[in-house]
């Protein structure tokens, strides 16, 4: 049978035409074949290749921010020192790096300088007292002292708190005033008197306000709860180190 | 009718050879056409990807860089002081030794515009808003326009927005209306039985009214006890007031340690990641690594 030249120039163009469509959608399945579905990835790499280079080119605003981070960590750090050395408990008023039990007996003994440093300091102005705060007496309890005197690991760091509730006392009103502010200045802990109420007649005043009082706990380590209790006998779980704020850098 | 137009030389085999040739022609450049897409476009395809693979190094250095910032910030190993803790412990530390002296201040400044006339007895302050304080007195004033000089001297403490009075027992003497025995309508105080026209019965009554009223000491208000510390309340015809002055400008809102110190849920924004290689396009809305790198 003899084909005509119209078929035979049909039959060639329909060779073709299936080789370049394999060669532009690569009908082969093979990968890193077809000239279209290379060109759609080349396209998804170069955006790739964009966005890495936008990433790589904020380098330089990285390391400023590095620079930045350092600068407000060292600052925040030195600012915290001043807190620390000026109202936090010295060293060795309190240590919580000892088993809980010696803790118990340890705590008494912090409460009652505590409240030293609260009476000396509720009579600045030449006030007279007429009803002091009370610092309340810590736990007996091992397996809760850190946790309820010390709200650790509650608040994140170990830090005492106290509400003390009422004060009153009887003065002058420049022995009032000199009084109240005077907390500001309280040593080795940070105080806030508010609700000053002012009553009677001049000169001699009676004032009342509400004391609060924080006591930033300085340490590096707390000693691992104590297998006191029913549950007792087991491994205790890790006490482990304190965390950054109640740290006290350098304390 | 049928013309054959074709020169008499063409003939049906020679066009088919030509058609032949022609087609062998295009399909082999095809053939050409095909392989060489292929191997050109694979090949960039393979450069772009050597370029990425050689790229992805430094823009993983950017965002380890700024994750070590925020690891700084964090307090994340190896830095293990919290940063924004710290902060917040430092502001707390400030806003307490602030707050302190807040109220004696304030207590001054009011002290400075409260008048000679005004005797105070009872002296107290309450937060109003986060910018306010609402300042309460109580004390003892004579007349009804010492009553009303009072608001006006409290207005002209810095920042006062507002006064409020309350308590003053009014006194002061008044013209009554004519009844039978007083045809002149003699002034008396509230309370006060009425003074009579005619000479002798207004003797009598004077006389009568002085009887009946304080002869000594009356003793009121605690005056006359021998306690420095006790409070004097209002002598006779005095009267105890309470008055009320909202004063803008005087935060006097207490920091709360407990409250402060507690652990804020959540952390801070993710620092992202590498940007992910993808057959696909990109994801929508995925952040690129270092997209918080922003300058604080």
């Amino acid at each position: 049978m003899k084909l005509s030249s119209l078929t035979i120039f049909l039959i060639g163009l329909s060779i073709s035409l299936i080789i370049l469509a394999a060669g532009l959608f690569g009908f082969f399945g093979a990968e890193g074949t077809g000239f279209l579905p290379n060109r759609a990835e080349i396209a998804m790499q170069k955006e790739y290749i964009q966005q890495l280079k936008d990433e790589a080119n904020k380098m330089p605003q990285a390391l400023r921010r590095v620079e930045k981070a350092k600068a407000l960590v060292e600052e925040v750090g030195a600012n915290w020192q001043q807190v620390v050395a000026t109202n936090t408990p010295p060293p060795g008023m309190i240590d919580l790096d000892v088993p809980a039990w010696q803790l118990t007996k340890d705590a008494r003994g912090f409460r009652n300088n505590v409240q030293r440093a609260v009476n000396a300091q509720v009579k600045v102005g030449g006030v007279t007292v007429i009803s002091g705060p009370f610092v309340p007496f810590t736990s007996e309890s091992a397996t809760s002292i850190v946790a309820n005197d010390f709200n650790y690991p509650a608040l994140g760091f170990p830090v005492a708190i106290w509400d003390f509730g009422t004060v009153t006392v009887r003065g002058t009103f420049e022995q009032i005033s000199a009084n109240v502010s005077g907390w500001k200045d309280m040593p080795n802990f940070l105080a806030v008197a508010d609700g000053l109420q002012i009553t009677g007649t001049s000169p001699m005043l009676t004032a009342t306000y509400n004391l609060s009082m924080v006591a930033f706990i300085r340490g590096n380590q707390i000693f691992p709860p104590v297998p006191e209790g029913a549950g007792g006998g087991g491994t205790a779980p890790g006490g482990g180190g304190m965390p950054g704020p109640g740290r006290a850098p350098g304390g | 009718m049928k013309l054959n137009l074709l020169p008499t030389h063409v003939s049906k085999q020679g066009q088919a050879k030509t058609a032949l040739i022609f087609s062998i022609v295009m399909v082999l450049a095809s053939i050409v056409a095909a392989v060489l897409m292929n191997i050109t476009s694979s090949k960039d395809l393979a450069d772009a990807k050597k370029m990425a693979e050689d790229l992805k190094p430094q823009a993983q250095a950017a965002v380890d860089t700024a994750k070590l910032a925020d690891a700084m910030l964090a307090g994340t190993a190896p830095f293990t002081v919290p940063a924004p803790t710290l902060q917040r412990n430092i502001q707390l530390a400030q806003a307490m030794q602030a707050h302190s002296p807040k109220y004696p201040e304030l207590y001054g400044v009011v002290m400075d515009h409260i008048p000679s006339f005004f005797r105070l007895t009872s002296l107290q302050a309450q937060p109003a808003g986060d910018t306010a304080a609402l300042v309460t007195m109580t004390g003892v004033i004579d007349t009804f326009q010492e009553y009303a000089d009072l608001m006006l001297a409290l207005l002209r403490i810095p920042g006062a927005t507002g006064v409020t009075r309350t308590g003053f027992n009014v006194t002061d003497m008044f013209v009554p209306e004519l009844i039978t025995e007083d045809q002149v309508g003699t002034p008396i105080r509230p309370g006060q039985a009425r003074v009579p026209s005619t000479p002798i019965d207004r003797l009598n009554a004077v006389i009568a009214n002085a009887e009946a009223g304080t002869t000594g000491f009356s003793g009121v208000g605690n005056f006359g006890i021998d306690d420095p510390f006790l409070t004097k309340g209002a002598m006779p015809n005095s009267s105890e007031i309470t008055v009320s002055v909202l004063i803008d400008g005087q935060p006097i809102k207490t920091p709360d340690p407990r409250a402060s110190l507690r652990p804020v849920a959540g952390g801070g924004g993710g620092g992202g990641g590498m940007p992910a290689p993808g057959n696909t396009a990109p994801t929508p809305g995925r952040t690129p690594g270092t997209g918080s790198q922003e300058d604080e």
